[in-house]
């Protein structure tokens, strides 16, 4: 009851306030006129009455000053009283809050757009229901020379593993594979997952349109039906509403299109699938042959309660029955159980976290930042803190006032911070490629968590630094600093001090961004300097995908792409061609060694190649021969090994003549060819056509003829611009065969800049950074600078009245200024160095520790240094000392 | 509680609880002008009080203030309690 009339009352006076305020002066008035009456009639003189009616009851102004504030609704309008004070303190020193919220908005925005990255990726759980319970199984063993190894499932042991789990509600399988899809005659190639039954029902995912595999489907021969993609939809067939039975081609087979996926459904952080079929595996397939053909990725989603421990412990359990079972198939490979969030992410954390420690770096510099600038104002105001000290107000009140400036600075500052990361979240979202295939992020909007993230460090910076200044200003004696003139106090060089300390911070801070940009910037310089090994002038690159079911055998295959090699090579215009084809990751045994234990073999690439690929690609022999027509699949199995296996596995000895003897395909044991004993009759020097160009890989090359593929790339050097001779080749093809279409047809140097194209993101983010780490460096000794000089005005037009040279006042301001700075560079070097291991792995070619980058970084930031405090400086050298000596 | 009793007798404006309160009390209580309308303010927003304006002996307009029944309630608790207190305090002075 007395809430509510204490609620209303409250409002009343709130809203009403100059009624209210009436109301009671009319009263207090009144109290203190009859006051004074009674006084009168007791024969006082006027003068006399008031004077002890003052004392005894108090004067108005004091009581109704007593009486608002014991209410609640007073803490409001002393509240918006401060508001509008500090708007307009801050208008009036436009320069000090333009620097103040560009700084804040500029740390703040960088900071929470990098967050609402790590939130949609690392943090936000993937976008299916209930998606902590999934989960992803591989095999694995630890191997030696290639480390840790995870593969997929064979089809066998899946099986094994749904018969005897306890843990998983439902176990799901796929695999990728590539099609030419043909719809309304125009070809396109489409990357599918060849999907197990239950895989859409796992993911909790409804196709938009249709339905969904059924078991039955997954028989070959009852599966040429196809759920398509929501892309695919609108691409090829325009969003038609009756989509459901329309048919496509796949490889030259008719499928009827059963289902449309939902727009946002992703599930996969490769190219967007287009196509999902049913994974019809043929009895060769699926028996006791294919238990090491790990190639099915397997998902799984636990059952409600069952916890990823006891998931792992259990697989342990299942995969040592069946190394017990089937030895042969299964010895040393383990089975692994992955969190799908972690099995997406994995290699995305550590790169994540360090991305997020520097932006906290930015977000260190931007703090040191403020406090100086906070700092410096209070110090400027201490005059107009005393005098409202002196005239009455309670230091609690001036406190309040202080932070309302804080907390507006920091509202204005973190809203235009917002703005920044929206954009800057845009910008991750739909301008960065290496991104785009991750589910999460389409859904990268600024969500709570990244509000909530934001709305923290607009708080920590503003209020949380600005909290120290304004206690210790309330704190002010008195008497000294209404005296002052604009000389420097004894209390003025602590305030000095610790903004010195403040400067050192930053530049230190400054110093660590900027050596560990420069030394990813020399890693980037020499990745893209590495000899490729290969010569990508004039020379182009095209898919050729022949259909199994057209060509099955290895006859048929080898046929084809001999006969189109001689036609392309027989055109105009090419100097050579060739063609190669990857055939996967090998265990293998050198030499005649003895075959070592399982877990110690060594792995290489093997990849088929035809004659002249070499000559094509413009490689570099460096011993033996190539391969030539002469070896066919009748003579000698022959291998060509690159420089890397050669120095790694025949150390000092000419290795031509040896012999390698592939054991095993890692991930796949499908198409064994390349089973029996190698003779070693070439060295290459390494071709580096991956990503990873930094890395040297063993690997060797067998001969197409000899290792006949259904797919191969094809290379054609041309004495001038290849892509001209594309329509010569590509006729050329169709003589053989009317229906194969070539795909991807790419210029090698197109290629290398690609595949260099997945560092471009990172790099744009270490220049952004050491820029944006600089900037602020270099406003924050300015602004010191800048506010040391005006409130020394006086002290230098004494200097120059005196006789100083303006020269020698510059100097001394710069030896100033660049003394603190100097002090920062050893710590920033310092903390550089301790870290020097976190960037260590991200290095190529450069060591953490090299002297040169961070030589040329502390001469960049000496340099930056100067220039920011040369403007101040040269503002005290021209102080006017007439004008400075009258002025305060 | 003192100006609850004071308004226990007769509904007066805020000067005339002030001389009340002075002359019951012989002198030991001065009130000052801001303390008292602070507790009025209070009494009233707890519901204990009530207020209007009328004009006063010399015409004038003032506001005066009523206790309310739950005033007068808890006028009645305050006082036993009070007269508890004082009568323990008295009885812990005399022993000895």
């Amino acid at each position: 009851m007395s809430l509510l009339s204490h609620l209303a009352s409250g409002l009343r006076s709130l809203f009403r306030k100059r009624d209210a305020d009436r109301e009671l002066d009319e009263e207090l008035s009144s109290f203190l006129e009859t006051a004074l009456q009674e006084k009168l009639k007791q024969g006082l003189t006027r003068s006399e009455a008031l004077r002890q009616v003052r004392l005894e009851r108090g004067t108005l102004a004091s009581a109704h000053e007593e009486v608002r504030s014991t209410a609640w609704e007073s803490f409001f309008q002393t509240s918006w009283q401060d508001l509008r004070f500090a708007a307009r303190m801050l208008a009036k020193s436009p320069s000090f809050t333009a620097i103040a919220l560009l700084t804040l908005a500029l740390g703040i925005g960088v900071n929470t757009s990098i967050f609402s990255l790590v939130n949609a990726i690392l943090i936000r759980p993937l976008p299916y229901p209930d998606s902590a319970q999934l989960v992803g199984l591989g095999q694995s063993r630890v191997q030696q020379g290639a480390g840790y190894i995870q593969t997929g499932v064979s089809y066998p042991n899946v099986l094994e593993i749904d018969r005897q789990n306890t843990v998983f509600e439902q176990v799901a399988y796929y695999r990728f594979h590539s099609y030419n899809l043909i719809a309304d005659n125009a070809p396109e190639r489409v990357l599918s997952f060849q999907v197990s039954a239950g895989f859409l029902p796992m993911f909790g995912v409804a196709p938009q349109i249709g339905r969904v595999f059924t078991p039955a489907e997954m028989q070959p021969g009852s599966d040429a039906i196809v759920i398509i993609s929501y892309g695919l939809w609108q691409r090829r067939f325009a969003g038609t509403p009756d989509i459901l039975g329309k048919l496509v081609t796949l490889d030259e087979r008719r499928y009827t299109i059963i289902g449309v996926m939902p727009r946002d459904f992703q599930f996969t952080w490769d190219a967007p699938v287009d196509v999902l079929v049913p994974l019809a595996l043929s009895p060769a397939e699926t028996g006791e042959a294919a238990r090491t053909s790990r190639d099915l990725e397997t998902l799984a989603r636990m059952k409600p309660g069952i916890t990823h421990d006891q998931a792992q412990s259990e697989m342990n359990a299942v995969a040592q029955r069946l190394a017990q079972a089937y030895p042969a198939a299964n010895n040393g490979w383990n089975i692994t159980v992955e969190p799908l969030h972690a099995a997406y992410y994995r290699h995305l954390t550590q790169p994540l976290f360090v991305l997020l420690g520097a932006v906290s770096f930015v977000l260190l510099i931007v703090c040191a930042n403020i406090a100086n600038l906070l700092l410096s104002r209070i110090t400027a105001r201490r005059r107009e803190i005393s005098i409202r000290l002196a005239i009455g107000a309670s230091r609690h009140r001036l406190i309040r006032q202080l932070l309302t400036e804080n907390l507006l600075l920091a509202a204005i500052g973190g809203f235009f911070g917002l703005v920044l990361a929206y954009w800057g979240a845009f910008i991750l979202r739909t301008r960065v490629i290496q991104l785009q295939g991750f589910p999460g992020i389409k859904q990268m909007h600024l969500d709570w968590r990244v509000l909530l993230y934001t709305l923290a460090l607009a708080f920590l910076t503003s209020f949380v630094f600005g909290l120290l200044p304004a206690l210790h200003a309330s704190k002010t004696n008195l008497n000294d600093s209404l005296k002052e003139s604009s000389v420097s106090l004894s209390s003025d060089s602590g305030h000095r001090r610790l903004r010195s300390a403040l400067v050192v911070v930053e530049t230190a801070l400054a110093i660590v961004l900027m050596a560990g940009a420069g030394l990813l910037i020399r890693t980037f310089a020499h990745i893209v300097g590495v000899d490729l090994g290969f010569n990508p002038a004039n020379a182009v690159s095209l898919w050729i995908d022949l259909p199994k079911y057209k060509y099955s055998t290895g006859v048929q295959q080898s046929a084809f792409f001999r006969d189109a090699l001689q036609r392309i090579r027989a055109i105009p215009g090419v100097e050579s061609a060739g063609s190669f084809d990857g055939q996967g990751a090998v265990f293998f045994t050198p030499g005649a060694q003895q075959r070592p234990a399982p877990g110690q073999e060594p792995t290489a690439r093997e990849l088929s190649i035809s004659p002249d690929y070499f000559r094509a690609m413009g490689g570099k022999l460096l011993a033996g021969r190539d391969f030539s027509a002469a070896d066919t699949a009748g003579t000698t199995a022959v291998a060509i090994i690159n420089r890397t296996m050669a120095e790694r596995y025949w150390p000092k000895v000419n290795p031509l003549g040896d012999y390698i003897v592939p054991l095993a395909k890692i991930y796949n044991t499908q198409d064994q060819a390349a089973s029996q004993t190698l003779a070693i009759v070439g060295v290459v020097a390494d071709i580096k056509l991956s990503t990873d160009v930094w890395k040297d890989q063993p690997e060797f090359y067998v001969p197409a003829a000899q290792v006949p593929t259904a797919s191969a790339s094809v290379i054609i050097r041309a004495s001038s611009d290849p892509t001209a001779l594309i329509p010569a080749v590509r006729s050329a093809v169709l003589e053989i065969d009317s229906a194969q279409p070539i795909n991807h047809v790419r210029t090698l140097a197109d290629m290398i800049s690609a595949n260099l194209d997945f560092l471009r993101f990172p790099m744009a983010l270490v220049w952004i950074f050491a820029a944006l780490a600089l900037l602020l460096a270099a406003i924050g000794i300015f602004g010191v600078m800048s506010y040391s000089v005006s409130r020394r005005a006086q002290e230098m037009a004494i200097r120059i009245a005196l006789g100083a040279a303006r020269r020698d006042v510059l100097k001394l301001i710069l030896r100033e200024g660049l003394g603190v700075t100097l002090l920062g560079v050893p710590i920033g070097v310092g903390v550089s160095l301790a870290l020097g291991r976190l960037i260590a792995t991200y290095l190529y070619g450069v060591s953490a520790y090299d002297p040169l980058t961070f030589l040329a970084v502390a001469l960049l930031l000496f340099t930056v240094a100067l220039l920011a405090c040369f403007l101040p400086a040269r503002r005290a050298s021209r102080t006017d000392p007439l004008i400075a000596l009258r002025y305060e | 509680m003192l100006i609850l009793k004071t308004l226990a007798l007769e509904p007066i404006h805020g000067y005339g609880i002030a001389i009340r309160i002075e002359q019951i009390s012989r002198g030991v209580f001065r009130v000052n002008s801001g303390s008292l309308f602070v507790a009025l303010q209070r009494l009233q927003r707890d519901g204990l009080i009530n207020s209007e304006w009328r004009a006063t002996e010399n015409n004038r307009r003032a506001k005066y203030y009523l206790l309310t029944d739950h005033g007068r309630k808890r006028l009645n608790a305050e006082t036993r309690a009070w007269g508890r207190q004082a009568a323990a305090i008295a009885r812990i002075l005399e022993a000895s």
